[in-house]
């Protein structure tokens, strides 16, 4: 197996992941595709995004980042997506997204907490 | 050409500034029409072409602390010096060779002893044959202005506290008027303090004390609610009152999703029970 | 004491020729735009801004340009950028400002979206010819 240039790592019956770098177009469709693979692989029930390290989120990786946890839901793996940045998430506001739609917690640790109450129900 | 201008001593008596082959005449005209200027509280003068104060107003000598007569002849950056003299950026230079009102804010010049923030608008007159020869001056100070301004910014500062109520609840108590300004202010205060936090906080705006909001501060407002709750914390909003309440419902605003009461104890209450907080009584 | 010197005027344009460029540009952007005085939010504002429009050049010209300079208007200071390309134009102009929310996908959020963020959002386009997109911000 390759050698993900984002790496993703597992914690329990989770999958996390914390991008680095920009996730520009052909990184992303990578990444999305590996993460899937991955769930597959573990079959994984619960994947924490952690963007804290991304400073700017336009539409195409909001897009990139719905249609992952899309996926996943399908294949019945939860996501999470965590750390987002005071001014990302103002960004998102006020570009019209709502958030509604998308799990979120303040970081890695709770992300897992929160995922791990979901699913002990 | 000889340039020459022609003032009239005496400075009580209003009149108009033309341009006559190629020399700046002062002109009579009626009492009403240029007796804006002479009377104005607002510092004018007329600078030629070598910048020389051809006239000036009483509130321009008043400015620079000299008598018409002190000031007639001098060049303007002997009696008012500022930042800008003898460089490109000098509002009558650039007035003269833009051909159009020119200014300059913030502009510090020497008025008598001490240096002042000034604004100064600079607005060329052309001769007969259309070259710009002399600048009419306005000056005014902005030293009021400026502490007006540094006193709100003080007083916006200390209206945006965040309380430490209980373990991650923050309570922001609010009063007075929520504009625009003050809500850009609230936010990134808010999200500034979420980011900080290791855990998921509430908090709970409370805006009892708001006697005014504008529609583009609440609709700030209620931006911010979405984006702590991307963040992965939650804000609330408390002292809603029923004018209030009936004027978003008005305007349309989209609620969705934003938990509000009326009063900051059922806030509290909402607060304690999402993060598994009971409040008993000792009997 | 101030000095009210002339504005430096930085001008940064950025060829989209990659998707490499986009991320570039948006970059540019954000230090440009700090250098004028914007703050972190704002910055973000205008990158974000910015990577729409690139984006959106790449992706339906398959190449553009953004120019990004500092500007002022009277005693304001701000960051104007202007999204050029030489692609096939927007049809349904209306639709595309309309944009959509996170159910949309393509050129209305982006579009929409970056018009949000800015305080000004001026757009020519002609079908065949191309579009050219400026948007502004003010301190």
């Amino acid at each position: 197996m390759e050698t993900s240039t984002i790496p993703i790592l597992k914690s329990g019956d989770c999958l996390i992941s914390s991008p680095q770098v920009a996730l520009h177009d052909k990184l992303a469709v990578q990444f999305k595709n590996e993460v899937l693979q991955q769930a597959i692989e573990t079959r994984a029930k619960g994947f924490v995004l952690d963007v804290s390290a991304i400073d700017v989120v336009d539409s195409f990786l909001v897009r990139q980042i719905g249609e992952i946890a899309a996926s996943l839901n399908i294949m019945g793996t939860q996501t999470i997506v965590v750390g987002i940045r005071p001014e990302v998430a103002m960004t998102l506001v006020e570009m019209g997204y709502s958030p509604e739609r998308m799990q979120t917690a303040p970081n890695l640790e709770i992300g897992l907490k929160t995922l791990q109450k979901t699913w002990r129900i | 050409m000889k340039k020459s201008a022609k003032v009239d001593q005496d400075f009580a008596r209003p009149h108009a500034f033309v341009s006559v082959g190629g020399s700046i005449m002062a002109k009579k005209l009626t009492t009403t029409q240029l007796s804006s200027i002479v009377d104005s509280v607002q510092p004018v003068a007329l600078y030629n072409d070598d910048l020389k104060i051809v006239y000036c107003n009483p509130a321009y000598c008043q400015l620079v602390g000299l008598s018409p007569t002190e000031i007639m002849g001098k060049h303007c950056y002997e009696v008012i010096p500022g930042v800008s003299c003898h460089t490109e950026n000098c509002t009558s230079i650039r007035a003269k060779k833009e051909g159009k009102i020119s200014f300059e804010t913030r502009k510090h010049i020497l008025s008598t002893d001490r240096y002042i923030p000034a604004k100064i608008t600079a607005i060329p007159i052309k001769d007969s044959e259309g070259n710009m020869t002399a600048t009419l001056e306005a000056i005014t100070d902005l030293t009021e202005q400026e502490a007006i301004l540094e006193r709100d910014e003080a007083i916006r500062k200390m209206s945006t506290p965040l309380v430490d109520t209980w373990e991650n609840i923050v309570l922001i108590p609010l009063i007075g008027i929520l504009d625009t300004t003050r809500a850009r202010q609230i936010t990134e205060s808010i999200l500034e303090r979420i980011a900080k936090e290791k855990s998921q906080i509430i908090v709970i705006l409370s805006i009892g004390g708001i006697a005014t909001i504008d529609t583009k501060a609440a609709n700030h407002i209620l931006k911010t609610v979405h984006a702590v709750k991307l963040m992965g914390s939650e804000m609330i909003i408390t002292g809603v009152r029923p004018d209030v309440a009936a004027t978003l419902v008005t305007l349309g605003i989209d609620l969705t999703g934003i938990v509000t009461r009326s009063h900051l104890r059922e806030g509290l209450e909402y607060a304690f029970d999402k993060l598994g907080w009971k409040v008993t009584k000792n009997s | 004491m101030e000095n009210m010197s002339l504005t430096q005027i930085s001008v940064e344009i950025v060829d989209i020729v990659s998707e490499a460029d986009i991320i570039r540009a948006r970059l540019k952007a954000k230090v440009i735009a700090e250098s004028i005085g914007f703050n972190y939010m704002d910055q973000a504002r205008i990158a974000t801004a910015v990577s729409e429009l690139a984006r959106n050049a790449f992706q339906y010209a398959g190449r553009g340009k953004i120019i990004i300079k500092s500007t002022t208007n009277q005693a304001r200071k701000g960051i104007e950028i202007v999204a050029e390309d030489h692609g096939p134009g927007i049809e349904n102009l209306e639709l595309a400002l309309k944009g959509g929310h996170s159910t949309s996908t393509g050129l209305g959020m982006g579009l929409s979206g970056s018009k949000r963020l800015m305080d000004e959002f001026e757009i020519q386009t002609n079908i065949g010819k191309g579009t050219v997109i400026t948007i502004r911000k003010w301190l």
